[in-house]
């Protein structure tokens, strides 16, 4: 009910139907170095400005998709769905 | 019409507000101030500023000046003992010299000397009194419109026109009873907008909110708006607008001017006098000083000379020297020259109402010429119309006008801040508006700065050098104004999720435990018992020893199917699901990317693209999430249908839960033909049921999930078909123990938001040699824990059993935690999950356990405590 | 008595000079104990502290000002126990009475798993020699008749974590009694003097660069809540940090008829009353990343929602405003305090959370006895930069988030 995001699937909605994901990240492949795993496990980018992150539309179409939001306006420039594998962020 | 006033009948004629009825009786004093209790008469007559504020019915800080007077309303005074004329503690403007700017922080300078003077300040704070009465309705309410147009005065009135004009749907809202703005009272301001005002009232595309206040505007241009009493039954309704263009109209308000004694009863704003003349017909005194000039004054002055109130002539801003009375208002002394009166008239300034255009991120600009911070940069989905803009306004009085600090000039009248203590503290270096707010505390009262911040500023601005411009606004934050916890909460609300077989419970004497929404039986009251030992005892020699039944309708049910779904499973969860075999089930545990354990259940294969979850209860959602999100954009062939509410399950355990099910079903439920692990579809007592060879109790045991709505029939077939073998229904508590003496871990209970796997003893859940899954580069490593800790079992020394989160101690210092513990019928002594430092998860090692704060001794097994080898289990 | 009715400057205005020993970024409660802490006890004096904003205006003007040291692991306690301990003696040794008001803390349990919680908690508090244990309805109704007990309220009250010396303290008097300490210790404190970069090399932070000018330092430290990841970035120190918004909300006053904190963590709120009479009702954090001060709706229904649970009878209590901060919330729930891993004169005091203002004293003195001297005082060790790498995590995550 505060700032909006438009679901691919279901149009712009209130925040508050959505979970947030954090940050979309790449999951390192299996066999990738400890320094590609320690990033990935232990970094973030907490970007105070336009990030791409997922959410998920639990009160609609329940799927996850991804956003680009500014994090110190709020403002959400896009959301889209994912088609193929992009990157991870632990819950 | 009549109320009541402090245990005295006041009529009331209609229009009345409460402040109007009670001013029209005579009554002049409505409150005593906050620091020095001086007492304080009508200032705004618009609900904006303290000094009104009473108890209306109970609610305390009610402004009695916008309450509608309503017959049998209760209305008592606050904040001043005994009574408003005669106030104890206004002996405290005696001592002011004393008590300058921040005292308490330069008096109290030890922890002892405040801990004692703490409390004597404490009882003398705060204003209304805690109303006795839980009762309140509240409702909550959801719009959306093209435009929503806050204020119904004339500018707002032609903006809803406009806009609707242009094919828009408008909501006005306005917080006056009636339609008209500022020309309801100021007739001299120009002619009433009766002709704007039907047009709107008749435009199909226009909806009228009247009598309803916006005390906030959020991201996304949501509107909060509060209607009071929408009808009889309501007290307030919170309206959530939500608007794709939002123009603020809500003109200006009028604040104050500075002079020594400005606080005094009988010294009042120009709007307030004219909505006494105006709405209300009450003349607001005998004889009035008015301060001000141009156009306004002499409007003023006009208005109070055709109510019949004697004047004199208009006296300049700059000319005033003080006010003068004891209490209440008796002269004004200006240019050396003193003016009986009984009321003081003030023109002061006309402040843009602009907080909802500052909320959602417009400038405040100074503009000297109107002498007004007018809203700038408006974002592009707002607009604003009126005098909000500046628009039409000039100044009252120079700003910042010369300022002598003065104890009695008060710049703050919700917390008593006077002009000394503002320039006390600028000179202390609190020269910044939000340093000087929070140090004096102007501006953070119940007017939320409405009559004091444009003072402030102008003091700061003075005694610092700087402009208004450079010196600028504090914050503006919702809400604004004030809106009740009781319309914010809404309806109070409480979901209670029941099972399908919630009726066959309570017809049993189930004692129900609360597990998130869910309501489950606790344990079952009998005829010969209803203590909690004595029946769980009895449910669990029941499953031990012949059969017991136990709802698990309440776990998640998943069904996960297509092509990939095994590859979906084997990525997720840590075990191997690709491989398992149609017809058999593997408990399953999901872990992060850390390592840490999130959630475990079972998993079957029905059919080669076909499985059947199960989840603990509370983590149902979370875990279709889960799989959800690693399914998302893989273009894997998955589909994940959440059947919980679609199914209802028991669990049937103990040595005669095969002779009962056999009774009900044509499947081999022999040991080879139905082995431990195994899962089957087939009818049980002619529903069709998916049948689980599963355990979590220790005993040879079938999980059984059929149609929801079947799920009466079978719970009483089955009880039916056991009642030779002398079957029990058993509820959580029993179902606990019994696991418990099992070492079956409980995820989120047993566990912490920072257990791997191998901490909890479930090393083999792991499949490190899997090629790729969640988890596994963190559990890649040494199996050993980073916390070098582990989750052992105890069995504890004595008969007293310890509480679940007792502590667990070595040497006498905290080396862990319980996490479960019962006393054990098998093993005649209490036990427990506990977490151990791993160097004492060893078999037979010994640890302290603190039961009521002594320490007793505990032997650590790492087997469990019933049947070891799982010989019950796969009989 | 002189003091109350002089009018002296509390701290004072000064050029920015070209180097210093240690260049604080962040002027909140952390930056100005760590200041005072390097003057006082290291005679380390020429100290910066470099404020983009007022004097207070991030988190330590923003947080709802509650102490107490009840945690819950043998890390935590001790660490916090120190704070609360320096917060008692504050008034005497600042000269400036920060009106600590030790009116007792209580955490309620709703159900059977929340009780085992505070039962961890207290079991840890007392046999680390905090003042704390669990009571029972009887007791709690005694200590506050407001709370609504009855075993019919949707939230059943089970049990509660007392925890006498717990209470609320007014953080803007902290922040100004600090600041007018640092500055008669010889601390420079720069207002409105924004931080917008670092100039590394050789593994060491060589310039800051400010929005007043550049300045070098022996050691630089962040101490900043909100920025932390954009600050240690400057330096190239990743962090493991998420920032999300924390709201609060404040009522009208009321006659004092709340005398104890009240914190409900299954509803999520926590609420006290001043000595002028409002309450002061928090949020938990908002339940996305953000960096947004901006207030929400919702959240503020959430908090009346809640506290009418615990409190029925104010629902026609007025909210006067409301706020958001931004916290930086770790991954195990717990601060990073220490020298960064790579950077040799880079130190950071960050990673906080909800519970900074509680520990500001204590990590204040500590953090300075590391800069000073070199070494990690044994109660920081556990809080290390490094910890996560090491997979070394901080068990208070368990408390917060084991709520089902």
């Amino acid at each position: 009910m505060s700032f909006l995001i438009p679901c691919p699937h279901c149009g712009p909605r209130s925040v508050y139907e959505f979970r947030f994901g954090g940050e979309a990240r790449k999951r390192p492949a299996p066999e990738a170095d400890a320094a590609a795993w320690a990033e990935y496990l232990h970094v973030r980018r907490n970007a105070a400005g336009v990030q791409t992150e997922w959410w998920f539309h639990r009160a609609g179409c329940r799927q996850w998709f991804q956003a680009e939001r500014h994090t110190v306006t709020n403002h959400v420039r896009r959301a889209f769905r994912v088609e193929e594998e992009t990157g991870r962020d632990a819950l | 019409m009549r109320f009541e006033f402090n245990g005295t009948p006041v009529e009331a004629r209609p229009g009345d507000t409460v402040a109007s009825a009670l001013y029209r009786a005579g009554q002049r004093v409505f409150s005593r101030s906050f620091k020095y209790h001086r007492p304080r008469g009508l200032l705004c007559g618009a609900g904006k500023c303290p000094n009104c504020l009473m108890q209306v019915d109970g609610v305390p800080n009610v402004r009695v000046c916008v309450t509608p007077a309503r017959d049998g309303l209760v209305v008592r005074h606050q904040h001043a003992y005994p009574s408003l004329d005669f106030d104890w503690l206004s002996l405290a403007q005696r001592f002011d010299a004393f008590l300058p700017v921040g005292w308490y922080y330069k008096t109290f300078r030890s922890h002892a000397l405040w801990r004692a003077a703490e409390p004597f300040i404490r009882r003398a704070a705060g204003l209304g009194v805690v109303p006795a009465d839980p009762a309140g309705e509240y409702e909550h309410a959801f719009r959306q419109a093209d435009v929503a147009v806050i204020g119904g005065g004339p500018s707002g009135l032609e903006a809803a026109l406009a806009h609707a004009g242009a094919g828009s749907e408008v909501v006005l809202v306005d917080d006056q009873p009636e339609l008209g703005g500022h020309r309801r009272y100021r007739k001299r301001a120009g002619p009433e907008p009766t002709d704007l005002i039907a047009r709107v009232r008749s435009h199909p595309a226009i909806s009228v909110l009247a009598g309803a206040y916006c005390f906030g505007l959020y991201e996304g241009n949501l509107l909060g708006v509060v209607q009071p009493a929408p009808h009889a039954r309501c007290r307030e309704r919170l309206l959530h607008l939500r608007a794709a263009h939002v123009v603020v109209a809500t003109g200006v308000y009028e604040a104050p001017l500075l002079f020594p004694n400005n606080d005094l009863v009988g010294v009042m704003l120009s709007t307030a006098a004219q909505r006494l003349i105006h709405l209300h017909g009450l003349p607001p005194g005998k004889r009035a000083a008015v301060i001000g000039r141009g156009v306004r004054a002499e409007e003023v002055l006009a208005d109070l000379r055709s109510a019949g109130v004697e004047t004199h002539l208009l006296i300049a801003p700059e000319e005033v020297e003080r006010a003068e009375g004891a209490a209440s208002v008796s002269a004004l002394r200006a240019r050396g020259e003193r003016f009986p009166c009984d009321v003081v008239v003030v023109c002061g300034h006309l402040v843009p109402d602009a907080g909802l255009l500052s909320q959602a991120g417009a400038r405040l600009d100074w503009n000297a010429q109107v002498g007004a911070f007018c809203p700038a940069g408006l974002p592009p989905t707002m607009s604003a119309a009126g005098e909000v803009t500046g628009a039409g306004l000039s100044a009252a009085a120079p700003l910042p006008a010369p300022v002598a600090p003065h104890k009695r000039a008060f710049v703050c009248v919700c917390t008593d801040a006077t002009t000394q203590d503002l320039c006390d503290a600028l000179g202390e270096g609190f020269d910044h508006m939000e340093t000087l707010k929070r140090y004096t505390t102007t501006t953070m009262g119940p007017c939320q700065g409405r009559m004091c911040q444009l003072n402030a500023i102008a003091v700061c601005a003075r005694q610092t050098g700087r402009g208004m411009q450079e010196t600028g606004v504090t914050t503006s934050r919702p809400p604004n104004p004030g809106v009740t916890l009781g319309a914010l909460a809404g309806p109070r609300h409480h979901p209670i999720r029941r099972t399908p077989l919630h009726h066959q419970h309570a017809d049993r004497g189930a004692v129900w435990l609360d597990m998130g929404e869910w309501k489950r039986p606790r344990y079952y009251r009998t005829a010969a018992s209803s203590d909690e030992t004595t029946c769980v005892r009895a449910e669990y020699a029941a499953v031990r020893q012949r059969v017991g039944l136990i709802d698990v309708s309440t776990l998640g049910k998943l069904e996960v199917r297509g092509r990939d779904a095994g590859r979906l499973l084997d990525k997720v969860y840590t075990h191997r699901f690709s491989d398992l075999a149609v017809g058999r089930a593997r408990y399953a545990t999901l872990c992060d990317d850390h390592g840490i354990l999130l959630d475990d259940g079972t998993i079957s294969r029905l059919a080669e693209d076909r499985y059947f979850l199960t989840t603990t209860t509370g983590n149902l959602d979370f875990v279709e999430q889960w799989l959800l999100w690693w399914l998302a954009g893989t273009g894997q062939h998955v589909h994940i249908a959440n059947v919980t509410g679609g199914l209802a399950a028991v669990n049937l355990a103990g040595p005669l839960a095969r002779d009962t099910l056999r009774k009900l079903t044509a499947l081999d439920l022999g040991s080879q033909a139905f082995s431990y692990m195994a899962c089957r579809q087939a009818e049980v007592a002619g529903i069709p049921a998916i049948l689980l060879r599963i355990g979590f109790v220790g005993e040879t045991g079938w999980e059984i999930h059929v149609p929801a709505e079947c799920g009466p029939d079978l719970w009483d077939a089955l009880l039916d078909a056991g009642r030779e073998f002398g079957i029990r229904p058993f509820g959580v508590e029993a179902q606990r123990l019994l696991r418990l003496e099992k070492k079956h871990v409980i995820i989120g209970v047993d566990t912490d938001a920072l257990t791997t796997p191998y901490e909890a003893g479930l090393n083999w859940v792991v499949r490190r040699e899997k090629e790729d899954f969640i988890g596994r580069h963190a559990l890649s490593g040494s199996p050993r824990s980073p916390r070098r800790e582990s989750l052992v079992g105890l069995v504890v020394e004595g008969e007293q059993t310890p509480e679940d989160g007792s502590a667990v101690m070595i040497n006498g210092r905290p080396a862990g935690r319980v996490t479960s513990a019962r006393f054990s019928p098998h093993v005649g002594a209490p036990i427990a999950l506990a977490w151990a430092p791993e160097a004492k998860a060893v078999e037979g090692a010994r640890v302290e356990v603190r039961i009521r704060g002594r320490a007793v001794t505990a032997r650590v097994t790492l087997e469990a405590f019933y049947d070891p080898e799982g010989a019950r289990l796969r009989a | 008595m002189d003091e109350l009715f002089q009018s002296r400057r509390m701290w004072r205005r000064h050029e920015l000079k070209p180097h210093y020993d240690v260049a604080i970024v962040g002027a909140g409660v952390h930056g100005l104990a760590t200041a005072y802490y390097l003057a006082k006890e290291h005679g380390v004096r020429k100290v910066a502290l470099l404020e983009k904003g007022y004097l207070g205006c991030g988190s330590s003007g923003r947080n709802t000002a509650i102490l107490r040291s009840n945690y819950r692991t043998v890390e935590g306690i001790p660490f916090y126990e120190l704070s609360l301990k320096l917060y008692e003696q504050m008034s005497a040794e600042l000269g400036w009475n920060v009106l600590f008001s030790q009116c007792g803390h209580l955490t309620l349990a709703h159900n059977d798993s929340g009780v085992a919680g505070l039962r961890v908690r207290a079991e840890n508090n007392q046999l680390l020699g905090v003042d704390s244990r669990i009571i029972y309805p009887a007791e709690i109704r005694r200590l506050v008749p407001a709370l609504d007990v009855s075993s019919g309220a949707h939230w059943p009250i089970l049990a509660a974590l007392y925890h006498p010396p717990g209470g609320i303290i007014r953080h803007d008097a902290v922040v100004w009694g600090y600041a007018r300490a640092c500055d008669a210790l010889g601390v420079e404190i720069h207002p409105f003097t924004e931080v917008t970069g670092m100039e590394t090399a050789r593994g060491r932070v060589e310039r800051v660069r400010t929005t007043r000018g550049d300045l070098a330092a022996g050691a630089v430290v962040n101490c900043t809540a909100g920025w932390a990841s954009t600050v240690s970035q400057m330096a190239g120190v990743p962090l493991p940090i998420v920032t999300h918004p924390l709201q609060a909300c404040v009522t009208e006053p009321l006659k004092p008829f709340l005398h104890h904190v009240i914190v409900s963590a299954t509803l999520h709120v926590y609420v006290n009353q001043t000595d002028k009479g409002e309450l002061v009702i928090g949020a938990e954090i908002d339940p996305y990343q953000s960096y947004s001060f901006r207030g929400t709706l919702p959240t503020l229904e959430q908090m009346a929602t809640y506290t009418l649970e615990l409190f029925p009878q104010l629902h026609g209590l007025r909210v006067l405003r409301q706020w958001a901060g931004v916290c930086d919330i770790t991954p195990d729930f717990a601060p990073i305090i220490g020298r960064a891993e790579d950077v040799v004169n880079f130190y950071m005091d960050v990673g906080w959370g909800t519970y900074g203002f509680k520990a500001a004293p204590g990590s204040g003195k500590l953090l300075a006895a590391l800069i000073a001297t070199g070494r990690a005082p044994e109660l920081l060790e556990p809080f290390a930069p490094g910890r996560f790498r090491q997979g070394r995590l901080v068990g208070e995550k368990a408390a917060a988030a084991v709520s089902h």
